[in-house]
């Protein structure tokens, strides 16, 4: 973050098939501990698994601190995203205002954009980001761009395997206001996602929208 | 460092995906990427006029542009183009979509012994360029181990054909067990996977590729420079790799 003047950063626990809610809290014990030592750098986020009814009350008592933000959903875990089961976790996220951020898949029927837009438009207040799209490897980006324009409450967030052209694409399409940067380092790296805004033919609002504006409002923060 | 060649682009129109690039858009690329030269491919789409396509490539090739020819190859006429391509438009390489070209059959493995797939590989072969199997989405319904097995049976049958794939494709250590075969970066949106390809074949036969227009070759580059490689392995993937492939 230092090298390439990346003031703040989401922090989340490891993605994976996580069944243990002690695993979840230890993850989130993790993430309090590295925000407690970079106040205003690290901005830890809740991961939830719904198929552990302990993981809403664990999601419930990190978000009432004020510390944590957003809420991670990782259907992959096996469980459909717009199925009843998502009701608790989409009521909590009112209930803090804060957004469900999903991995997306449109190969897997638990996690496509469609599926994504449908709990979305159950849930209009809550602001919905659909990850790791537009990106041309795992997603169609016809489809993230469809599903967005049809819920005002859907975001798109770029990090993974997104090509600049399709991004560029994204904005253009839905405006600067609905997209968000990102990386998922270690996965990627800050100075790869920072070319990709470098070679954008953006504005300079749009740049300032994408690259933290849209998602710090989203969360309620302000960038150091 | 000699030449950087980025192994794989496309100029024209994508009947298929919305994308076009004109040769101007692509050489202002280079040189904003400090990339030397491109290997220049249509975008391939069914139906295409394969013939039209590579009169295109071929026109369009310059000192910094080098052509590949698109060939069908469950067109009886595939041979004879391929022999065009090389011998009479003076292109470099040839390429084959899976999806464009319907190169799929009830199973991959029943395509290793088709009769008219096989004239096409002979012609490959004997033609002494490169074969680009590239693919729009490697996680399309297509490319699956069985292609890999595909890509193995092919190399082993042909060793002298170079045979370069693009994608992620899953049993790709099966294809890389062959010599000839080579895979390029594009669909290495992050380190990560340029790492895996690393583990599988060392850096002897990955080739840097943008698949501009889809991705930035400046955006390509990071990755490469980003990745752990030492300087040798590095002028291997950017030049010295395509540049024994294509002869230069």
């Amino acid at each position: 973050m230092e090298k390439s003047g990346v003031s703040m950063a989401l922090a989340q626990q490891r993605m994976g098939n996580i069944t243990a809610i002690e695993e979840l809290r230890e993850g989130h014990e993790f993430l309090l501990k590295s925000a407690e030592k970079y106040p205003n750098r690290i901005v830890p986020s809740t991961l939830v698994n719904p198929m552990i009814k302990e993981s809403i009350v664990e999601c419930d008592k990190r978000l009432k601190t004020g510390v944590f933000k957003g809420i991670k959903a990782w259907p992959m875990s096996d469980y459909p995203i717009d199925s009843e089961i998502m009701d608790p976790v989409m009521k909590l996220c009112e209930k803090h205002r804060t957004p469900l951020r999903v991995h997306s898949d449109l190969e897997d029927p638990r996690s496509t954009p469609y599926a994504i837009g449908d709990l979305a438009a159950r849930f209009p207040k809550v602001p919905v980001v659909i990850v790791h799209a537009p990106n041309e490897k795992v997603l169609s980006p016809l489809a993230c761009v469809k599903v967005a324009r049809k819920h005002d409450n859907v975001y798109l967030e770029t990090t993974g395997w997104c090509p600049s052209s399709q991004i560029e694409a994204a904005i253009r399409e839905l405006g600067a206001e609905r997209v968000i940067w990102g990386t998922d380092a270690p996965w990627s790296a800050f100075t790869i996602e920072l070319a990709k805004v470098e070679v954008m033919r953006l504005t300079r609002r749009e740049k300032e929208r994408y690259l933290g504006l849209n998602f710090a409002e989203m969360i309620g923060v302000k960038p150091s | 460092m000699s030449a950087i060649i980025d192994a794989h682009t496309h100029i024209g129109h994508d009947i298929g995906g919305g994308y076009s690039q004109s040769k101007e858009q692509l050489l202002t690329k280079l040189v904003k990427a400090e990339v030397d030269r491109a290997v220049i491919c249509s975008f391939p789409y069914p139906g295409q006029n394969v013939r039209e396509s590579n009169d295109f490539m071929a026109k369009s090739q310059d000192k910094r542009l080098i052509g590949f020819g698109t060939i069908y190859p469950r067109s009886e006429d595939a041979p004879a183009e391929v022999e065009r391509c090389v011998q009479k438009l003076g292109l470099a390489g040839l390429m084959v979509d899976v999806e464009a070209s319907c190169l799929v059959g009830a199973t991959w493995g029943a395509m290793i012994e088709l009769p008219v797939i096989n004239s096409f590989f002979k012609a490959a072969a004997k033609s002494g360029v490169p074969l680009l199997i590239h693919m729009r989405n490697p996680f399309s319904i297509w490319p699956t181990p069985g292609l890999a097995h595909f890509l193995r049976r092919m190399a082993k049958r042909h060793p002298t054909l170079p045979i370069i794939t693009n994608t992620l494709l899953p049993g790709l250590s099966a294809a890389l067990e062959s010599p000839n075969v080579y895979i390029e970066t594009e669909y290495s949106g992050m380190p990560v996977d340029f790492e895996r390809y690393m583990a599988l074949t060392g850096t002897g036969r990955i080739l840097f590729a943008s698949n501009a227009p889809i991705e930035h070759p400046y955006v390509m580059r990071r990755i490469v420079e980003h990745s752990v490689l030492t300087e040798e392995g590095r002028n291997q993937v950017l030049s010295e790799n395509i540049t024994k492939l294509l002869k230069l």
